[in-house]
């Protein structure tokens, strides 16, 4: 948060533009080991999941009945699932896919988010009222049976998973957004922008906003990994995707009924997610001990 | 403060009847029909479906529906389930000590595994065990139920032999599903009491404790833990939800009864009534819980109550 | 690739003609000498929970497997499709065939002491007819009934409004099975929960999603000829236990959870089957096989020349084998080659054969112009919308369908719903493709999925001649004209290639090798436990 006595009001006309210098990740992220693990692990398997075609020989949805439930192998790394597909590349593929729902998802939940936490807190008086049953209403429902409902309704299929996942998180933005406005609104410089006459766009966009991003970024990174469980946890219900989508869910769902024979069908697609999810959340956390010391471990 | 209770208790009825009215709305929305699924175990013809549909109640126009169910369930009286024909409150009432027996359960594995990470970390501050701690919490959070899941049921049942993969009735039934999501939650109970762990030591009637000479463990115990453990337990509070939403997923890798497979099940077969039903007393558990967490706060934080 | 897939045609078709050779019971001979030895308890695994078990009210076949052992059948029928007597000694049908007079036997009583008699039966149909009672399932199989005149105290007369040849198959299921009329009007609509019949069981105990425990019925003494012994039953108490997850099946049998356990996934049977302490009880179940409904009035399946193109394009054996094994045979018809009425010159139809596919594409004007694989026709890419449900290998299938059709330049677009869901789409013909299969012992099922008017008309199929021959097939009495007149519906399905069948369904039930004499009834899902017995040696 900023220090007020950094910023004596009489001498600056408008108030500084603070957005940039807040953000700039500080050095010691880089002496973070976790978050450094998880970084390089990202950068891992977006490079693999760009690279997939060259990576392995195998296209991830060619059937091989013949050839089903290889063990790993020099052939199969990973071993062939029950349709003789090369778990491998079904691995590799599927990384596309995850990160592309974690992406996604938490753009839909961050942006509406933070759009109406800002406006609650902001104007308070009825539109914090609506915004706030609103929220509460949509929070009143555990997060994975919103998704669930929402698909229900929707129907499945990746996009309308997505969708769920993201409209199940908008609530924690929304709070998370008002909250920080609360406070950081009854400011000095905000109170200063007001007398100078600035519109509230401007104040809320310009001023506001860029006063609460940090721990809205922190939450977005985080939020990546809950996207990427959750949509995994639907596929695995048998949810989402469409057949023979080499989701990691599904690839683990799939792979259930034959744990005893061919256990790395499901083992493997787990271990990606749970590296994936585990490499964000370092990531995440290391973010926040950077932008904001307070929370610092 | 009874004012306060009062006009918060107050403001949870427009959630509660936006949520009902959320669900009603949704599930008359969501394509397929039970009469029509009802039927399909049997086959049948047109005309059937449309006797079938006006026994049940599906022929009247939606807002008759909406209308007949708000002055039902303001009498306390949800419904029968369109598919066994049992009341849903009694349906409910079965499903719902299975999965409070598992919630309280894998609630209490998280809060032993999560304090006690916790409190270790917190207390070596900075060593390897607090970065061990650290870790394995963030593993913990990191890892997907259904994936600890199966490897528990591949280690316990498969390999050694030692539990049950799937069912309910006994305590040995119980180990493996508690375990699962109690670790799931236990990452985030381990960071939270470290943080308030560490926020609490550094308070100055620590130091004066410290000062007086008390002995580190009755300082932890009896002063720091105690303290600590005020925001923990709301947060424990919210995690309801999150371990509602696990139960989900649990009750159906380890097939057990309970409210997420009910919930589940009626979502996929529109069972309308047991949704509703179930929807509705998830919203007010969660309005409780909320409310709960809004008094502990007021309670804590006086600034809360006069604003 | 194109010379596996050959061996394992071959093998697969073997294996399959093989089982369908075989009768239902594998030759498991115990080492233990053959005298019953009455007392235990059995423990029975279910595969779902029903959502409701009053046989007359709820439609689940999951109910019927423990009910079964509760209630007896005026008849019942036996594995070649002959009706014997049950409650009813004799019965007599009128020309007309609109009047059954059943004569009843006189030394029955229910649980409750009260006893059975025509004013019973009475009660009985007319309760499942009433629309007060919700029926879902018996009132259908009850078909056109009329209503009931008590001639004595123990003849009965049916009357229907028009002849109803699948009456008596109905009669002999436990759907229509004989409940106290006393317990039915104590208990009303929770009578599910405190049921009261004249079988070798008792109803003790229900506590949904979790057991339902029967007792044996000491006083049992009307045990029907088609059974193995008189007397009561040798068990002296059934729990039946839910295991709804295929892929813990398994491992709850060997870790003795159960002593039976439905519906083992195939790669399990053959690991238990090499144990000597399980065998596999594999039941053919009658009915349709798993088949894939084809949408006659959406394209690009409205063209016949399309559809008969996917038969060709389908590599059964191939389906059967990976996902099935050995267990279940190749479908070629709309019909499992178990039921009654089947008509064995469906097999062999459209043969696999992607050459003959590829023709009939290219006569239907699909070309691949774009090179990607996919043909096209004046711009539109030919793409399958399938809609699929999560049980019963539905989505296997459909995967190793996906891939086969993509050889010849067919894309399955699939969305994963749930029941309703596919209910909902398929009767608005949004599908191209659906997969589906019901059980029943009675050819007039098809009259439920291919009559104009039927509710389940997935193929969306319209024709005069099909609706006439199905009509006729459930009014007509003579056995051997009704087996000519489905000869004829099965072979007009095929001939317009209104479904792709694929694999006759096969109950895989898990057995401890305790378990002794456990036989199913012609139905194939409701095993016969009054005849089962423990033997100790498997202790």
């Amino acid at each position: 948060m900023p220090d007020k006595r950094r910023y004596p009001i009489p001498t600056r006309k408008y108030p500084p533009r603070r957005a940039i210098p807040q953000l700039v990740v500080r050095r010691d992220l880089r002496h973070n080991v976790g978050a450094m693990a998880g970084l390089v692990f990202l950068v891992m398997l977006v490079l693999a999941a760009a690279l997939a075609p060259f990576l392995t020989p195998y296209d991830p949805l060619t059937t091989r009945p013949a050839n089903q439930l290889q063990p790993p192998s020099h052939y199969h790394w990973a071993g062939t699932d029950l349709f003789g597909r090369d778990v491998f590349s079904r691995l590799l593929y599927g990384a596309r896919i995850s990160l592309l729902v974690g992406v996604l998802a938490v753009t839909i939940a961050a942006i509406p988010g933070t759009l109406l936490g800002l406006l609650a807190g902001y104007y308070e008086g009825w539109i914090d009222i609506i915004i706030s049953r609103l929220i509460e209403i949509l929070q009143a429902f555990p997060g994975i049976l919103l998704a669930l409902s929402i698909v229900a309704l929707l129907g499945s299929g990746l996009p309308n998973v997505i969708l769920a996942v993201g409209i199940a998180s908008i609530p924690s933005y929304t709070r998370l957004v008002r909250s920080s406005v609360l406070t950081v609104k009854r400011k000095l410089f905000i109170r200063a922008a007001r007398i100078v006459g600035c519109r509230d766009s401007r104040i809320l966009f310009r001023h506001i906003l860029p006063n609460v991003l940090a721990p809205v970024i922190v939450l977005t990174t985080l939020d990546i990994a809950w996207a990427i469980l959750n949509a995994s946890a639907l596929n695995f219900l048998g949810l989402g995707v469409e057949l023979g989508t080499p989701e990691w869910g599904v690839m683990l769902s799939e792979g259930r009924g034959y744990l005893r024979d061919a256990p790395w069908v499901s083992v493997a697609p787990g271990l990606m997610l749970t590296l994936t999810v585990l490499a964000i959340n370092l990531l995440g956390d290391g973010l926040r001990d950077s932008l904001d010391p307070r929370w610092r471990a | 403060m009874i004012q306060y209770i009062g006009k918060r208790l107050l403001s949870a009825l427009p959630v509660l009847w936006g949520v009902t009215t959320l669900v009603f709305l949704a599930i008359h929305l969501v394509p397929g029909d039970p009469a029509e699924v009802i039927l399909a175990q049997s086959g049948g013809s047109s005309e059937a479906l449309e006797q079938l549909r006006a026994r049940l109640g599906l022929d009247a126009p939606l807002l008759v529906q909406y209308v007949r169910f708000l002055s039902n369930t303001l009498r306390g009286d949800l419904g029968r389930s369109l598919f066994t024909n049992r009341p849903v409150v009694q349906t409910i009432g079965e499903q719902l000590p299975h999965t409070v027996q598992l919630a309280l359960a894998a609630m209490a594995v998280a809060i032993v595994v999560g304090g006690a990470l916790g409190s270790a970390a917190a207390i070596k501050r900075g060593s390897w065990l607090d970065n061990l701690c650290m870790t394995l919490a963030v593993v913990g959070v990191s890892t997907p139920v259904f994936w600890s899941a199966l490897l528990f049921i591949l280690l316990f049942t498969t390999t050694l032999h030692w539990l049950p993969a799937t069912g309910q009735g006994s305590l040995r039934h119980l180990i493996m599903p508690a375990l699962v999501l109690g670790l799931a939650s236990s990452g985030t109970i381990a960071r939270l009491v470290r943080s308030s762990l560490l926020e609490v030591l550094s308070q100055e009637y620590i130091t004066v404790a410290r000062s007086k000479g008390l002995s580190e463990r009755t300082l932890l115990l009896r002063h720091a833990l105690r303290n600590a453990l005020i925001p923990t337990i709301t947060v424990i509070g919210l995690q309801f939800s999150f371990l509602l939403g696990g139960a989900v997923v649990t009750e159906t890798v380890f097939s057990r009864q309970g409210m997420g497979r009910l919930i589940v099940d009626a979502i996929l077969w529109k069972d309308f009534p047991v949704i509703q039903g179930v929807v509705l007393l998830s919203a007010v558990l969660y309005t409780l819980v909320n409310l709960a967490v809004d008094i502990s706060y007021a309670f804590l934080d006086p600034r809360i109550r006069h604003e | 690739m194109r010379f596996k897939n050959i061996v394992f045609s071959a093998i697969g078709l073997g294996l399959s003609l093989l089982l369908t050779a075989c009768p239902a019971q594998p030759a498991i001979s115990p080492a233990t000498p053959a005298a019953p030895t009455a007392g235990g308890k059995l423990i029975y695994g279910l595969t779902l929970a029903p959502s409701g078990i009053d046989p007359h009210v709820n439609a689940s076949s999951e109910l019927g497997i423990p009910l079964t052992s509760v209630y007896d059948t005026l008849v019942y029928q036996t594995a070649d499709g002959d009706f014997v007597p049950g409650l009813a000694t004799e019965w007599e049908i009128s020309d007309n065939g609109l009047v059954y007079t059943f004569h009843l036997r006189q030394d029955v009583t229910f649980h409750d002491g009260t006893p059975f008699n025509a004013e019973a039966v009475k009660f009985n149909l007319n309760r499942i007819a009433d629309p007060e009672t919700k029926s879902q399932k018996a009132a259908l199989m009850l078909g056109p009934y009329d209503h009931c005149d008590v001639v004595d105290e123990y003849t009965v007369k049916v009357f229907f409004r028009e002849p109803y040849a699948p009456f008596l198959d109905s009669l002999s299921q436990v759907y229509l099975g004989m409940a106290s009329p006393t317990a039915l009007e104590k208990w009303g609509a929770d009578y599910q929960m405190h049921q009261v019949g004249t079988g070798p069981f008792m109803f003790k105990e229900y506590v949904p999603q979790d057991h339902l425990t029967l007792v044996r019925n000491p006083d049992y003494n009307w045990a029907p000829a088609i059974f193995n012994h008189q007397g009561p039953a040798y068990l002296d108490e059934i729990e039946f236990r839910f295991f709804v997850d295929p892929a813990t099946r398994a491992l709850a049998l060997e870790a003795g959870e159960a002593h039976v356990i439905g519906e083992i996934p195939p790669q399990d049977a053959a690991r238990l089957e090499d144990n000597p302490a399980f065998k596999i009880v594999a039941v053919p179940i009658p009915g349709q096989p798993l088949q894939a409904f084809l949408n006659t009035t959406k394209s690009p399946t409205d063209d016949l020349r399309v559809r008969q193109a996917l038969l060709y394009a389908t590599d059964r054996e191939a389906i059967v084998q990976a996902i099935f094994r050995e267990y279940s045979p190749v479908a070629w018809g709309p019909l499992s080659a178990v039921t009654w009425g089947y008509n064995e010159a469906v097999v062999g139809q459209y043969k696999y054969d992607p050459a003959r596919a590829r023709e009939l594409l290219d006569e239907a004007g699909w070309q691949d112009t774009d090179g990607d694989g996919i043909r096209e026709k004046d711009g539109q890419r030919l793409v399958v919308a399938a809609y699929l449900m999560s049980w019963g290998y539905i989505p296997e299938v459909a995967t190793l369908l996906q891939s086969q059709w993509k050889e010849v330049g067919v894309d399955v677009r699939s969305q994963q719903v749930a029941y309703p869901a596919a209910l909902e789409a398929a009767r608005l013909g949004k599908h191209n493709l659906i997969l589906f299969n019901l059980a029943g012992s009675d050819p007039d099922l098809l009259r439920g999925f291919f009559h104009s008017e039927a509710n389940f008309n997935w193929a969306k199929v319209n024709d005069p001649q099909l609706d006439a021959l199905l009509e006729e097939g459930a009014r007509l009495r003579d056995q051997a004209e009704r087996q000519a007149i489905y000869a004829d519906i099965q072979e007009k399905i095929m001939e317009q290639a209104l479904i792709i069948p694929l694999r006759d369904y096969v109950n895989l039930n898990g057995v401890s090798a305790q378990v002794q004499d456990l036989r199913y009834d012609a139905q194939g899902w409701f095993p016969w436990l009054y005849d089962v017995w423990l033997s100790r040696s498997g202790d």
